[in-house]
């Protein structure tokens, strides 16, 4: 049986977020995603604190997929964020961006991201995605209560 | 000719899922219940439009209240599907709506010269596609447009020997 788990995606177009839901559906998937505009938002959600407090309502994320330009706290400060946040080491976190700079993938992996991966136009290859990130980042995860990211994946080892 | 029965449906004419997917947000979002109909270019449109080929069942694939149409598409693009509805008298009731990424005054002009009922440019942020489906509930809401009237075929013939 499939499992479910919560992606938490930060992303300031809501659009992108309304199509990337539906690619997740149309994989099969049914995880659920919840949506934050900013990186603030991003780690009130992550701290549960604010708007954010009601556990129940609002789960410890199993993946957190996270755009790079977004206003106030983008995501770069949201990794360098994450680092100092001890409780959240073990998060599994993919950068999720448009920007196809090297020194934009440099820098999120030397921030601690577990991947990066790029923005696809056509909505056939973000299901893909979608299928790619269930399989390398969430079917692996043992109990979905507590955040875990598998060991030896990712920027990080590479 | 008989009368035609004309569904509440909308149908779509868009080639990117992607604007698929905000549509059919929009409309649920705004409680707009219409069925949503999607055919991916111009040529399925004007097929789906004429009963031709797959689209021969009207049960199944009923005439629409309001056509959606893009206007960049492979095979058959939004401009071709006007100048081919502004000679069908017998589809001159049907709302058709432009929903464009181009915001360039040519292709409104355009459009606008082709009888095209309105034009909407695809929004960018989600909140805008809630001023949309207001356009377009307001659209569902008229009776069938009058503005779209096509000229007797015969007579522009003859206009066009004439001049």
């Amino acid at each position: 049986m499939p499992v479910s788990a919560t992606i938490l995606v930060a992303d300031d177009d809501e659009n992108d977020f309304i199509i990337l839901r539906r690619a997740f559906q149309r994989a099969g998937l049914s995880h659920r995603l919840i949506h934050v505009r900013d990186g603030e938002a991003a780690m009130d959600y992550l701290s549960a604190r604010g708007a954010y407090q009601d556990r129940a309502q609002y789960p410890n994320p199993n993946l957190l997929l996270l755009d790079l330009k977004m206003p106030r706290v983008n995501g770069f400060d949201v990794l360098a964020w994450l680092q100092s946040q001890k409780e959240l080491h073990s998060l599994c976190v993919v950068v999720l961006s448009a920007s196809q700079l090297e020194a934009d993938k440099k820098t999120a992996a030397e921030l601690g991201a577990h991947d990066y991966r790029t923005k696809p136009h056509d909505f056939d290859d973000l299901i893909d995605l979608a299928r790619d990130l269930d399989a390398r980042w969430i079917s692996q995860i043992p109990g979905l209560n507590q955040p875990f990211c598998p060991p030896g994946h990712g920027l990080g080892n590479s | 000719m008989p009368a035609v029965n004309t569904s509440d449906a909308i149908l779509l004419v868009e080639d990117d899922e992607r604007d698929v997917i905000l549509l059919q947000h929009a409309l649920k979002e705004a409680g707009l219940t219409n069925q949503l109909i999607v055919v991916r270019n111009g040529l399925e449109a004007a097929d789906y439009l004429d009963g031709y080929g797959l689209y021969t069942d009207r049960a199944v694939y009923p005439l629409p209240r309001l056509v959606l149409l893009d206007l960049n598409m492979p095979r058959m693009d939004g401009f071709e599907v006007l100048a081919w509805l502004y000679t069908r008298a017998d589809l001159k009731d049907l709302t058709v709506v432009v929903l464009s990424g181009s915001a360039e005054e040519s292709d409104m002009h355009m459009a606008r010269q082709l009888r095209a009922n309105d034009y909407l440019v695809k929004p960018r942020e989600a909140r805008e596609w809630a001023k949309l489906t207001e356009r377009l509930s307001a659209h569902l809401s008229k009776p069938p447009a009058p503005s779209r009237k096509a000229p007797n075929s015969t007579n522009q013939l003859h206009e066009a020997h004439d001049g």
